[in-house]
């Protein structure tokens, strides 16, 4: 079994998760900081990791869950967020900033699941057997998320114009 | 194409810049200092323990259960000063 070294795995799979993370969250702060999140447990996992899957999938399945996670906790926070921009402990600008969406807008009404369902079915192209392997669930939840996901898309598209 | 197809065309459109070598150098430095971090708990921990340990075995014979050892502690004190109520009567 081959021993893979951490730089090694940054250097292949860096371009893969970037492009993930930056469909995924919207500002170049989130992007960055869940760039690192996914690598700190590719470093944290990588001892652990005995080559069963290649190692471009294992990361790209920590990659989905580290961002899942993301923005679980990052909407578990907002109430704090608004309302030290409330008592402007923090400047408005920059919780709008942190909270505006900006060229992504639509993808914000999805929860975090249904917004990771949509990536990886409709931009990346997965197959849905793929995706239900990624997220650890069956197929039939997989299609009725994305199902829902496309509703309040097309509903956001039609209503504000999309991007 | 309709628009939620165009969406998805924009959508796959996203383009932001990787700049891979500083992100790298500040992941390295988080895992330097998470590496620092479980150090520093584990070197607290023993610490803890180790206190723990001699205030255990400092105040041992106080916290017996069945009281032998407070007994044995009287007793040792006693024999060593004389029964304190004698002293008393004694003394006065």
């Amino acid at each position: 079994m081959k021993q893979y070294e951490f730089n090694e795995v940054y250097e292949a799979c860096k371009d893969m998760v970037w492009k993930l993370v930056s469909r995924y969250v919207f500002s170049r702060e989130d992007r960055e900081d869940l760039f690192q999140e996914v690598f700190l447990n590719v470093h944290r996992a990588l001892p652990r990791f005995r080559g069963e899957a290649k190692v471009g999938t294992w990361v790209f399945s920590i990659a989905v869950n580290v961002s899942i996670n993301y923005i679980k906790k990052q909407k578990r926070y907002r109430w704090l967020t608004d309302m030290l921009g409330a008592f402007r402990i923090i400047e408005p600008e920059a919780v709008e900033a942190a909270t505006d969406v900006g060229e992504l807008k639509p993808l914000a009404k999805l929860s975090a699941r249904q917004r990771m369902i949509l990536l990886l079915a409709e931009v990346e192209e997965m197959k849905l057997g793929k995706v239900a392997q990624l997220m650890k669930m069956p197929v039939g939840t997989v299609k009725s998320n994305l199902h829902r996901a496309r509703e309040i898309i097309k509903k956001e598209v039609r209503e504000n114009g999309g991007i | 194409m309709g628009e939620y197809e165009a969406y998805l065309s924009r959508l796959k459109g996203v383009k932001a810049e990787l700049d891979g070598g500083r992100l790298y150098s500040r992941i390295e430095a988080r895992i330097a200092g998470q590496s620092r971090r479980r150090k520093l708990v584990i070197e607290g921990m023993l610490a803890v323990m180790l206190i723990g340990f001699v205030l255990y075995f400092s105040i041992r014979p106080y916290l017996s259960s069945n009281g032998e050892a407070m007994a044995d502690y009287v007793l040792q004190q006693e024999t060593a000063n004389g029964d304190p109520i004698m002293n008393y009567v004694f003394s006065n």
